[in-house]
């Protein structure tokens, strides 16, 4: 599988070649001329693919290109300043929502048929099916510009300089994003656990577990909750993936400089060397974490060791 | 056969609460559908000078920036929306059922066709459909196609497990030793088995899929001259926030939760009565 | 003198859905005492797991024990509280379950389950409780180079060998066998029930072993009590038993054999499966389709479990 997956990146220049080539109707023609003279675009294609290709690998960071809208700039220049911006949004929501999914998903598979099982099934069905960018929009609107409580858009004020301000007022730009993506990723998460933690709460083991008197808080983490977990972690490429999709929306709600509103950016220019590349890092990101994903995978279930 | 899956369906969807609930939804979305344009006497196009106008018996949702009633592009807008919505989710229905039961019944081919689905979920699908969005002006059928390439995969690695435990079962072994042919066992038996659940999938990947491209029509891929759902949410941003209009902010998201919702707990109404163990009562 | 465990009249029911199943039906048994060995022997279905579940109170969803008690030195165990419970389960009680890999932690090594046990009990330190464990592998034949195997590392008979530790781990009175050596080879089936004779015979343990194996009770336990169709129909001292049984299902368990030894019993014939299929009664003895023996009085009146001779109970009208 990990063969397969080096693949990936190679199938995405495939189709950027397409899109080079027809991608001259949405620009303005005297800025393709220009273009054309400047990159040298007037060449045959196979030419183009060629020193397209070469860019990439040979050059580190890879060379993917000018970005038509913020010319000069590259493409790779602007994916590694938002770059941090986006993996902290992600981290952070991760995190949270993990914790949250892991804590409810346990809580409400020993209460099971309870009022609060009940609340948390729905309550992340609700948010599962809630569009995160609307929500995202709905939390700017309420402590945004309603309650004046949080800063709404951007990543921070980059003139305050280095130190404590800036990572202060980073962190407080941060909030809404996060909070956002964690209740959009804990309503998926806690349905995967809750599945999950069903099916562990019906083996055996569990019943042999409360047969040898052993406290319920070691019965809840020590088998329950690690045992459901597996079935999560086997998705954590699928999570991060939907993660990334859903950063896209959420920094483009409230306009945070992250990789996605670049993406977005780059449709709304339809600025093609912007959105092969950024697919490119993000789907590369992709793969390095869900890779990650197998890897503790692996440390986690001992049945999958040879 | 489909009068079978047609009762036991009907008796799941109509002895739970929850499904109960949301068929009550997805009707009255048809109902909006199909009555609205007739009863509603503004069009979704229709400027007018009553700007910003918050919701009053005239317009029951008020009014955008250019005066246009907001219920009327709700309604309007739904169309495209859950049509492009439940044809892509019926294509990744189809494929992920495809792909999935050769997976689960055919081991030779098992090791292929389940790392390919792997490969394709990993895959981040926004930004590829943004990519392939951009190429040219996407229309509906490109959308539906770029959502049924996208869904698919969850969808067959759920009928590949489902596949994989039915396999086992006794009467599949009767039909083999009565000769039916591989092929056979699989369109008539083994198909008819994961009917019912395929269809929950089927459910749940549409409510999926209209967040996708409410998405997707919210960051302007897809005509963005056409109301929809999500571009409603997109000039509501732009043109609503500040000016307080929370009428026009709120409609549009809370149908596209409101309506997936309803998706969902049909979705997995059938899939718990199918799987008793995940009962809550 | 109060007996060490007795179950007093105790139903267990099970219902999925619409369809209510009467596991067991007013179910008595008791134990008076340690050193008292006996076997449970019933076919699938009997209902003899269920009873050993809730002798435990072990009993959940969907199944729900709907009368009776089950007493251990008095106290009904079956009202207990948790704490109670947590005290009762595994130090006075211990059960080893019927497939050894089902019951063990897949991501926990062999060990540490031991050692879990008896920390969580005991309050020892993780060394000391890891260094009893460790002793009380040794004592099941598990040398120390696998001891921290996980389970699926293990071999059948190796994972029975844990579970057995781990039952003795602290120091119960008595342990309930459910079918420990249904899922072992016959070679593998003798290590594991000449372990389990030797440790309950040397710790004075008592013994209730579940099976549908008759023969395997011979030379290990005292007593055996028979079940059928949720009901017990015979009990007795096990000699007694297998020489001259009482009850027409018994004789029909102990017929189907040539010898005691279980690597030269005969198949079933196709007459017999024929005949095991046939339903249970609703009315009257439940047996009565299955009986060679059966007359007018088993149709319409159930028989209840009476001594016939000294120390032996059946519940059949033949003996009215």
């Amino acid at each position: 599988m990990l063969n397969l997956v080096f693949l990936l990146p190679r199938l995405v220049p495939g189709s950027a070649a397409n899109v080079l080539a027809a991608g001259y109707g949405g620009v303005p023609e005297q800025v393709v001329a220009s273009i054309n003279a400047r990159l040298g675009l007037g060449q045959p294609l196979l030419v183009q693919y060629v020193d397209y290709m070469k860019g990439i690998f040979t050059n580190w960071p890879p060379y993917f290109g000018v970005s038509y809208a913020f010319y000069p700039y590259t493409v790779s220049y602007l994916v590694w300043i938002r770059l941090p911006f986006t993996l902290m949004l992600m981290a952070a929501s991760f995190v949270l929502a993990s914790l949250l999914s892991f804590l409810l998903g346990v809580a409400s598979a020993l209460r099971r048929g309870s009022k609060f099982e009940f609340a948390s099934m729905y309550s992340s069905i609700i948010f599962w099916a809630t569009p995160p960018f609307w929500l995202g929009l709905l939390f700017a609107w309420i402590f945004g510009v309603d309650l004046h409580w949080l800063p709404v858009f951007g990543t921070g004020t980059f003139n305050a300089g280095a130190g404590t301000s800036y990572i202060a007022s980073t962190i407080v730009h941060l909030v809404l994003p996060v909070a956002t993506m964690t209740l959009a990723t804990f309503g998926f998460q806690f349905l995967v656990l809750r599945g999950a933690a069903q099916q562990v709460l019906e083996s055996d083991y569990v019943i042999a577990a409360r047969a040898r008197g052993l406290r319920n808080r070691i019965v809840a983490m020590g088998y329950i909750l690690r045992n459901s977990m597996l079935p999560l972690t086997s998705l954590l490429g699928y999570t991060v993936s939907f993660m990334v999709s859903t950063a896209v929306f959420v920094e483009f709600v409230f306009g945070y400089n992250g990789v996605g509103d670049l993406l977005v950016d780059g449709i709304i220019n339809r600025d093609y060397p912007i959105l092969e590349g950024g697919l490119f890092y993000v789907t590369l990101l992709v793969i390095i974490l869900s890779l990650v994903g197998d890897f503790l995978l692996l440390r986690l279930d001992p049945r999958l060791r040879r | 056969m489909s009068v079978i899956f047609h009762n036991r369906l009907v008796s799941i969807l109509f002895s739970r609460r929850s499904s109960k609930a949301g068929v009550v939804i997805i009707l009255a979305f048809l109902i909006l559908i199909v009555v609205g344009p007739a009863v509603i006497p503004y069009g979704p196009y229709q400027t007018s000078n009553q700007v910003y106008a918050h919701p009053s018996l005239s317009h029951i949702l008020g009014t955008d920036y250019q005066g246009t009633d907001v219920l009327s592009q709700l309604v309007w807008g739904a169309i495209p929306s859950m049509i492009v919505g439940i044809l892509g989710a019926l294509g990744a229905v189809l494929i992920g059922l495809l792909v999935g039961s050769l997976a689960g019944y055919y081991t030779r081919y098992e090791g292929v066709l389940t790392g390919f689905t792997d490969i394709v979920m990993i895959f981040p699908p926004v930004p590829l459909m943004v990519l392939l969005g951009t190429i040219r002006p996407a229309s509906n059928t490109d959308l539906i196609i770029i959502l049924a390439v996208v869904l698919w995969p969850p969808i067959a690695r759920s009928i590949r497990s489902q596949v994989l435990s039915i396999r086992e079962m006794p009467f599949i072994e009767v039909a083999k030793m009565s000769g039916m042919r591989d092929s056979e066992i699989l369109v008539k038996l083994v198909i008819r088995s994961v009917a019912v659940i395929a269809f929950a999938y089927f459910v749940l990947t549409v409510g999926a899929a209209i967040i996708l491209v409410t998405g997707l029509e919210y960051i302007g891929v897809g005509n963005p001259d056409i109301v929809s759902w999500g571009s409603m949410i997109y000039w509501a941003q732009n043109f609503g926030f500040y000016a307080g209009a929370w009428w026009w902010i709120l409609a549009p998201g809370v149908a596209i939760s409101l309506l997936t919702i309803g998706f969902a707990l049909i979705g997995f109404s059938i899939e718990e009565a199918l799987n008793p163990r995940l009962r809550t009562t | 003198m109060t007996d060490l465990l007795r179950a007093n009249g105790v139903s267990v029911e099970y219902s999925i859905g619409k369809v209510r199943k009467l596991a067991i039906d007013k179910v008595n048994l008791s134990i008076p005492s340690t050193h008292f060995t006996m076997g449970l022997v019933g076919e699938s279905g009997s209902g003899k797991t269920t009873l050993g579940m809730a002798l435990l109170n072990l009993i959940n969803r969907p199944g729900k024990i709907t009368s009776g008690s089950v007493e251990y030195n008095g106290r009904n165990v079956l009202s207990m509280s948790e704490t109670e419970l947590r005290a009762y389960r595994w130090k006075e009680v211990a059960m080893i379950f019927q497939s050894a890999m089902n019951s063990l932690n897949p991501v926990k090594r062999g060990a540490d389950h031991i050692t879990e046990v008896i920390k969580d009990h005991t309050g020892s330190s993780k060394s000391e409780s890891r260094e009893k464990a460790l002793k009380l592998l040794a004592e099941v034949g598990i040398e120390s180079e696998h001891a921290d195997d996980y389970p699926h590392e293990l071999s059948g008979g190796m994972r029975q060998r844990v579970v057995i530790a781990l039952a003795l781990a602290l120091s119960p009175k008595l342990i309930i066998a459910d079918e420990p050596t249904s899922a072992l080879d016959v070679v593998v089936q003798k290590q594991i029930l000449a372990l389990m004779r030797r440790e309950i015979r040397e710790r004075g343990l008592s013994l209730i072993f579940i099976t549908h194996d008759l023969p395997i009770l011979a030379g290990l336990v005292d007593h055996i009590t028979v079940m059928f169709a949720g009901e017990v129909v015979e009990q007795g001292p096990a000699d007694k038993i297998f020489t001259s049984p009482l009850h027409p299902y018994t004789e029909a368990l102990l017929s189907s054999l040539l010898t005691l030894d279980a690597q030269n019993r005969r198949p079933r014939s196709l007459q017999e499966l024929r005949e095991t299929n046939k339903p249970i009664a609703a009315k009257g003895c439940r047996y009565q389709n299955r009986c060679k023996y059966v007359f007018e009085r088993c149709r319409t009146e159930r028989p209840l479990l009476k001594q016939v001779e000294g120390g032996r109970l059946t519940a059949c009208h033949k003996y009215n």
